[in-house]
């Protein structure tokens, strides 16, 4: 952002992402978002392709409400599961963005 | 039906409030950045339930009661998907495209490539996408509002048309997002009311309510009728579904208008709550119509069941919950077009214009005019496309924007944050093979050809998606080994990670 002090020059980018921090950032959000995007599209996309080919899930699970009606709707909590894991889990990123940036910073001062 | 008093009036009120919101947002649109995407000064509250307000469209709220009261789980299905689709913004692309993009799409591309060919293809694909669906949502429209209160087609569709270009050529994004917000929370609180009056019907008790439904509807809606649509075209609807909503361009400009990356996730995360009560709230306004109201009534009225919630809304408050039900769609109706309408002319006078035809040399108010003239442009244009589609099927419109949205958009998106080789032709390969194939298939598909189809699936997406990204791979290994003279994709990397800029070696 732009209320940043001015002494913090810009570093270049090749050194933030040398940094361990950076590294750590992009590790950590890749093992977090890739198995919650398959758990969110994937949960949904099976619901669909059982119902779509088969009558496995068309037998009542809730009185008259069948297992397909049950599982769609469990997906909503699913997905609210997951954003609220992903949501606590970006504060952490955005500090290791930060500390990514000073430790670059630092870095390119030690080598001039 | 003809016109109540009461009706009227309440139309008039909500046209009346829309003008409000337009005039008090024109005296703070001055410059190009608050006329395009409110001075990136929204809220993470505001713009999530700007966001909601753009999912909930007419043919969500309205379409989706009428699909679940006919049709069952079919509905159920479909806001599902919309919700995934949500969950992946979130995790994949709402915090790189704030950290990159300016006013449009095609600004995060061209956080990459200095190439004018990729801005250009993508403004066109985003110009594609954003009529289709907007004569989707005029022809809704007019139909609608003839259905509710019984003015003509052609005169429905020209006052919308008409609205949509005011909102945006005097108060901007800003106005824009505010209508969006105020539609939306009218339209959750009419939908709690539904939801509360339909249950007290059964006396709270859901168990009653289920029965009811299984016991008066001519088929079971909640399980899938087999035989109404074969597996894999249902998977194929699905995958649509998830995709494309996650690539409408009108829906991804939204994070433009907030400060930063950390605004961006707030806004999603209210969305996806909100959202997710919302549609798990459609269910009991579509089978409470079905037990209550009757499915024979509601094909009656429209075959494609789409006045089944007013219809409910007539039997539990009489007029006054029809007209107050009536009037929120309507507003869904302009807020979801005025969204639209900005999307689609920030791609002619953002890209197309000012950095295309003026090279980036368009000074403030040039591109505020700009943004003005396009808007209109948009939509006079849009307004004669949908006097002439007046027999059109919507959801074939809608069909079109959403797989386009997915096979062009997705892949370039996707590929451009993720993947170091991607180049300034793997985008244009990309954005072209996806939405020429889609467009195609679409044509050649039962949606358009119906028995004589040549291909067998009206949601060609579980093809076209995978041939745009080929089309990227295509490009990719065609393209000079040398580096061209274009941010680097580290540069790119750190800031999308990051939101922040680096210096060039």
């Amino acid at each position: 952002m732009d209320d940043r002090p001015d002494d913090r020059r810009e570093p270049r980018a090749a050194a933030v992402i040398a940094t361990p921090a950076f590294t750590e950032l992009v590790r950590s959000r890749r093992r977090f978002v890739l198995p919650a995007t398959a758990a969110g599209f994937g949960a949904y996309l099976v619901i669909i392709v059982i119902s779509g080919f088969t009558d496995a899930l068309s037998g009542p699970a809730l009185g008259v409400v069948s297992w397909t009606f049950v599982l769609t709707a469990l997906v909503f909590p699913l997905v609210w599961l997951l954003t609220g894991l992903y949501v606590r889990r970006a504060q952490r990123w955005d500090e290791l963005a930060d500390e990514a940036f000073a430790e670059a910073a630092r870095g390119s001062e030690v080598g001039r | 039906m003809s016109a109540d008093p009461i009706t009227i009036v309440i139309f008039v009120a909500v046209i009346a409030l829309t003008l409000a919101i337009t005039w008090w947002a024109g005296r703070r649109n001055r410059s190009a950045a608050s006329h395009y995407v409110a001075g990136g000064q929204i809220t993470g509250w505001q713009n999530g339930l700007a966001i909601v307000g753009d999912l909930l469209s007419a043919s969500t709220f309205l379409g989706v009661a009428g699909l679940l009261a006919l049709q069952g789980v079919y509905g159920f299905y479909l806001v599902a998907g919309g919700l995934v689709a949500f969950l992946l913004v979130l995790l994949l692309v709402a915090e790189p495209l704030r950290n990159l993009g300016r006013f449009t799409i095609a600004d995060v591309l061209s956080s990459r490539f200095r190439s004018r060919g990729v801005r250009a293809v993508m403004a066109v694909n985003t110009l594609v996408v954003t009529i289709f669906y907007m004569i989707a949502q005029l022809v809704g429209a007019g139909v609608l509002i003839g259905l509710l209160i019984g003015i003509p087609y052609w005169v429905a569709v020209i006052v919308v048309g008409v609205l949509m270009a005011v909102y945006i050529t005097v108060g901007g994004m800003l106005a824009t997002t505010w209508i969006q917000i105020v539609k939306a929370v009218m339209l959750l609180g009419a939908m709690a009311l539904l939801v509360v009056l339909t249950l007290a019907r059964f006396g709270f008790d859901l168990g009653l309510m289920f029965r009811t439904v299984a016991e008066t509807s001519a088929t079971d809606l909640f399980a899938r009728a087999s035989g109404v649509m074969p597996g894999l075209e249902l998977v194929s609807v699905a995958v649509a579904q998830v995709l494309g909503t996650a690539a409408l361009p009108h829906i991804l400009i939204r994070f433009f208008t907030v400060p930063d990356a950390k605004v961006a996730r707030r806004s999603m995360s209210v969305a996806l709550w909100i959202l997710g009560l919302a549609f798990l709230a459609m269910p009991f306004i579509g089978y409470g119509a079905a037990a209550l109201v009757g499915q024979v009534q509601i094909a009656q009225a429209n075959s494609a069941g789409n006045l089944a919630a007013p219809q409910l809304a007539e039997l539990l408050g009489g007029p006054v919950l029809f007209a107050v039900i009536s009037a929120v769609a309507f507003a869904t109706i302009l807020a979801v077009v005025a969204g639209l309408v900005i999307a689609g002319s920030g791609a002619v006078a953002h890209d197309l214009y000012s950095s295309l035809f003026r090279r980036g040399q368009a000074g403030d108010a040039e591109q505020v005019k700009a943004g003005r003239i396009a808007a209109v442009a948009i939509a006079a244009v849009s307004i004669v496309l949908a006097l002439g589609a007046q027999n059109t099927n919507i959801a074939l419109l809608a069909l079109m924007a959403v797989v386009v949205a997915a096979s062009a958009n997705v892949p370039v998106l996707v590929l451009l944050l993720f993947w170091p080789r991607f180049t300034t032709r793997s985008a244009i390969t990309g954005i072209s093979a996806g939405l020429v194939s889609s467009v195609v298939l679409v044509l050649v598909g039962p949606g358009v050809m119906g028995e004589a189809a040549l291909f067998p699936l009206s949601y060609p997406t579980l093809v076209s998606v995978p041939i745009g990204f080929l089309g990227c791979w295509l490009g990719t290994v065609t393209s000079r080994p040398a580096p061209e003279k274009e941010a680097s994709y580290e540069e790119m990397h750190v800031k999308a990670m990051t939101g922040r800029d680096t210096v060039d070696a």
